[in-house]
């Protein structure tokens, strides 16, 4: 019997350690962290390959984790570094060095799987070597598994979505949650209500720019801005809601209401909501357009903007101001990147009516465009700002 | 009473004995300084690492600590108890009041105790030199990223050291079972080998991948996984991968490592000393 008790001893003492280790796997798998376990899932993105063009070797599949077993941060340090270093080699394919530089970085993340840099950069490779944006999703959606509360991961999925056509909405979403994480940057939420605008997703952009202000506080300089963005963007909405109610009420008689009263008779609407910027609505019951005044200001005075710039610029070519806003309009070209003057004009440009005040005042004596009094942009945030004084000391803006 | 304090005074002294021994070899000494040039010479790298100069440099010093302290368990550890054996000087050990089990618990302890020091002022030195690097704004590391020395560096570096709680018990094991030199191979062995226990469980699954499954196959996977469980798993230490992102562990996974360290090296020196005890010396 005694014999027996140091044995029994020693496997009492084996049988804590793999209780012990139990504990650790299951820790670790409730986190989706345990390194056999994640490095599973991590094999399915790998696309590490031998390159021999270039004396460079990239270990392939478990190989590569088997020869960095303890010390996997510097190898995949190494991996950093060299990558670092064929970023400025020349290359007589390009494609072939993007491709070269995807795998390292694939690798990399392959090796650790919670280097966020890795992960980014590797998406960045993907898209810029095959225009794989499932891929790139792929890779950055593993490094989020490991790493949610990264808003480094988020903005690099949300870039990677902006340039993918018709997933604007997963842009804004990425954004939206990137910007929750903590230290996120201010970019995320600004592009997010951006981006949320430039989709037609009003009421989105509407609550982006309520939390923008609730981030930024309505007292802030920055709360300043989110404040007027949001004055525009409620407009915006307002009169999308409005215009489908206008439909409904057309569709009901056959015709447009003769005031935007008419909805609120007909019981469409219980109240018609209040302009944002206390300027009223503008409402035409033949066409059943209907536009905020505040908004149709801001507009106009953008548009003011733009059709001075191309007027001087005819002037600066020609000598003399153009007979016409459109023919200084004919004179431009508008790139990708003129995204407002594209937005308001058309690409080729064709001049179209103040948004409030319809024709354009135009001297082709002096090349001035008249706006008349309180239609420039200034005015406008003046208003906007009188609103948000009005809602820091404690009454309604409106 | 009188029994336990004696026995404990015994292990003490072979330990202390042990150490002053340990604390005598020129190598630890080589292999310490090496350690230091290694991580003082980090930053070097770091320059040149494009924005990621601080994992670099972490990088570097927390696999500096843990691999010579590796080296300086195999090659103080390893002729341990078998230098005591060649040189007869194990009789005028055990010819006192002195059984082998406190012999070798005294000598586990002591190695064990010189390893943790060494390898604690590694880790003390990487401290200040982290800290002295993010002091001087060298490090390019921002507020966000956990500040001179984040917590889950701290408990990296303690892991580090506990994993050679088993590393020590398992060249103790060695030492006394085997000749200095394959001793020291075996070692080395169980740790690269420890480090890759985590394939065995990968390939538990991996057997069990495929789209008919038979019986023979799930029994092979049943045994990968008991296997997992046996062997010295060292990898449940290693955090450093994580560490140096500034990811912490749950409180649990940190206790559950430290009870698997004690528990698995108390196995194998109750084995060491089951072998040593039928041992004809």
């Amino acid at each position: 019997m005694k014999k027996l008790l140091l044995p029994a001893a020693a496997l009492a003492c084996l049988a804590a350690a793999v209780a012990a280790q139990v504990g650790v796997v299951s820790s670790r798998g409730m986190l989706g962290i345990a390194n056999p376990i994640y490095r599973k899932h991590a094999d399915q993105v790998s696309r590490a390959e031998y390159v021999t063009s270039f004396g460079m070797y990239l270990p392939k599949g478990d190989f590569a984790f088997a020869a960095s077993a303890f010390l996997g941060g510097l190898r995949a340090d190494a991996y950093w570094l060299k990558a670092a270093q064929y970023v400025s080699k020349s290359f007589e394919d390009p494609a072939l060095k993007t491709r070269f530089l995807g795998d390292l970085y694939i690798a990399m993340i392959r090796i650790d799987p919670w280097w966020s840099s890795a992960a980014v950069t590797a998406s960045n490779a993907v898209t810029g070597v095959t225009n794989d944006n499932e891929q790139a999703v792929e890779i950055l959606d593993r490094a989020i598994r490991v790493r949610p509360d990264d808003w480094r991961l988020w903005y690099a999925r949300m870039a990677v979505y902006l340039f993918w056509p018709g997933h604007k909405s997963d842009a804004v979403r990425s954004a939206l949650i990137g910007a929750s994480r903590p230290g996120a940057s201010r970019a995320l939420l600004d592009a997010a209500n951006q981006l949320a605008l430039e989709d037609g997703h009003y009421e989105l952009a509407v609550r982006v720019a309520r939390r923008r202000i609730k981030q930024y506080g309505l007292d802030s300089a920055l709360g300043r801005i989110a404040w007027r963005d949001y004055l525009e963007h409620y407009s915006r909405y307002l009169e999308h809601l409005l215009a489908k109610d206008l439909e409904a009420y057309r569709q009901k008689h056959g015709n447009f209401p003769a005031s935007l009263d008419g909805l609120v008779a007909d019981g469409i609407l219980k109240d018609l909501p209040p302009e944002p910027y206390g300027l009223g609505w503008i409402y035409d019951p033949a066409s059943g357009a209907v536009l905020s005044r505040g908004l149709g200001t801001l507009e106009g005075a953008r548009m003011h903007f733009i059709l001075s710039f191309c007027v001087t610029r005819y002037y600066r070519r020609h000598g003399i101001p153009p007979a016409s806003i459109q023919a200084a309009l004919d004179d431009v070209k508008f790139t990708a990147k003129d995204i407002e003057p594209v937005r308001y004009f058309g690409n080729p440009p064709s001049l179209v009516p103040h948004p409030v005040l319809g024709d354009w005042k135009y001297d082709p004596a002096t090349g001035r465009i008249e706006l008349g009094p309180g239609m420039d942009i200034p005015h406008i945030f003046r208003r906007a700002d009188e609103l948000r004084e009005r809602l820091l000391s404690g009454g309604k803006p409106l | 009473m009188n029994r336990c304090r004696r026995f404990l005074n015994n292990v003490v002294a072979i330990a202390a004995n042990g150490f002053r021994e340990g604390v005598r070899d020129r190598i630890l000494y080589v292999f310490f300084l090496f350690a230091l040039a290694v991580i003082a010479s980090a930053k070097l790298i770091g320059w040149v690492s494009v924005g990621e100069d601080i994992k670099v440099v972490r990088d570097i010093g927390l696999a500096s600590m843990g691999l010579f302290g590796v080296m300086i368990s195999i090659f103080v550890g390893a002729s341990l108890v078998h230098r005591e054996i060649e040189r007869h000087t194990i009789y005028t050990v055990i010819a006192r009041p002195v059984g082998r089990g406190e012999f070798i618990l005294g000598r586990y302890l002591g190695l064990l105790g010189l390893v943790c020091s060494v390898t604690a002022a590694m880790g003390l030195f990487f401290t200040v030199y982290q800290a002295v690097l993010v002091w001087s704004g060298a490090a390019g590391l921002s507020d966000v990223e956990g500040g001179a020395v984040p917590f889950p560096l701290v408990r990296a570096q303690i892991l580090i050291i506990f994993q050679f709680v088993v590393l020590v018990a398992l060249a103790v094991f060695f030492s006394s079972t085997t000749t200095p030199v394959l001793s020291a191979v075996f070692t080395f062995l169980a740790y690269v080998l420890g480090h890759m226990a985590g394939w065995i469980y990968r390939f538990s699954d991996m057997v069990l991948d495929k789209r008919s499954v038979t019986v023979f196959d799930r029994a092979v996977s049943l045994f990968l996984k008991v296997l997992y469980y046996l062997v010295p798993n060292l990898e449940t230490f290693d955090i450093k991968l994580r560490a140096v992102h500034n990811l912490d562990i749950s409180n649990f996974e940190f206790a559950c490592v430290l009870l698997y360290g004690v528990a698995y090296s108390a196995a194998v020196l109750l084995a060491a000393y089951l072998v040593l005890r039928r041992r004809q010396l």
